[in-house]
């Protein structure tokens, strides 16, 4: 892993038409600004584990999905 | 010719398949999935993995079904999944034993363009009960028949 040190309004670019700049520093937060090319896609890592882990507990694992919630529905 | 678990072996031509070029969160490694209609409703649909066998997802198509369902597709989806006036979104549900307790994932539709036959997985901003939204919470039962 690469670790970088930099100052406030300071910036990394990856791979050429990534820009990573240091927007903020606020005691514990430190605000980025990212200037990438529209099809990166960019996340919170927290909220694209939660992703992948509520696709994980989707995949279907019963035969029958249907009449159950058929019975619902009507109900 | 292809196995399932769940629908034994089916026959979809390879011009059907639907290419998700990144995968779905999750599930990376895994591009090539065909689109299976639940033969007992309009609402509900399959997305089954050509690579193994034993992914599948149960989704719905939230229109009709959802009420007051939105969702705006920005030009940078578009551009991944290619433009096109038929965009279909489909939301993943997670089917529990008590379908009182059966979700439906909000934050991060499957749209899916029939003219270029590829898909992607949106994340939306949000809350996190929007991933494991109750389905009988959300859905229009006057739309059922």
């Amino acid at each position: 892993m690469l670790v970088l040190t930099r100052k406030k309004g300071e910036s990394i670019i990856i791979d050429g038409g990534i820009t990573v700049q240091i927007a903020s520093i606020d005691g514990n937060n430190v605000r980025l600004a990212i200037d990438a090319p529209k099809n990166i896609r960019i996340y919170r890592e927290e909220i694209y584990k939660q992703i992948q882990s509520q696709n994980k507990a989707s995949v279907r694992n019963t035969k029958d999905v249907f009449s159950a919630l058929k019975n619902m529905l009507r109900n | 010719m292809m196995k399932t678990n769940f629908f034994g072996e089916i026959v979809v031509s390879e011009e059907k398949h639907i290419t998700f070029t990144e995968g779905i969160p999750g599930f990376e490694n895994l591009t090539k999935f065909v689109l299976l209609q639940e033969e007992n409703s309009q609402h509900f649909f399959y997305l089954q993995s050509v690579e193994e066998n034993g992914i599948c997802f149960v989704m719905v198509s939230p229109w009709g079904l959802i009420k007051g369902y939105n969702l705006h597709i920005p030009q940078s989806i578009e551009e991944k999944i290619g433009f096109g006036t038929e965009i279909e979104v489909y939301l993943i549900v997670r089917v529990d034993e008590d379908p009182l307790k059966t979700t439906v994932n909000m934050q991060a539709p499957i749209v899916i363009n029939p003219e270029t036959n590829k898909g992607y997985q949106m994340i939306l901003e949000g809350s996190e009960s929007n991933l494991r939204t109750l389905l009988s919470q959300v859905i229009d039962k006057e739309a059922l028949c």
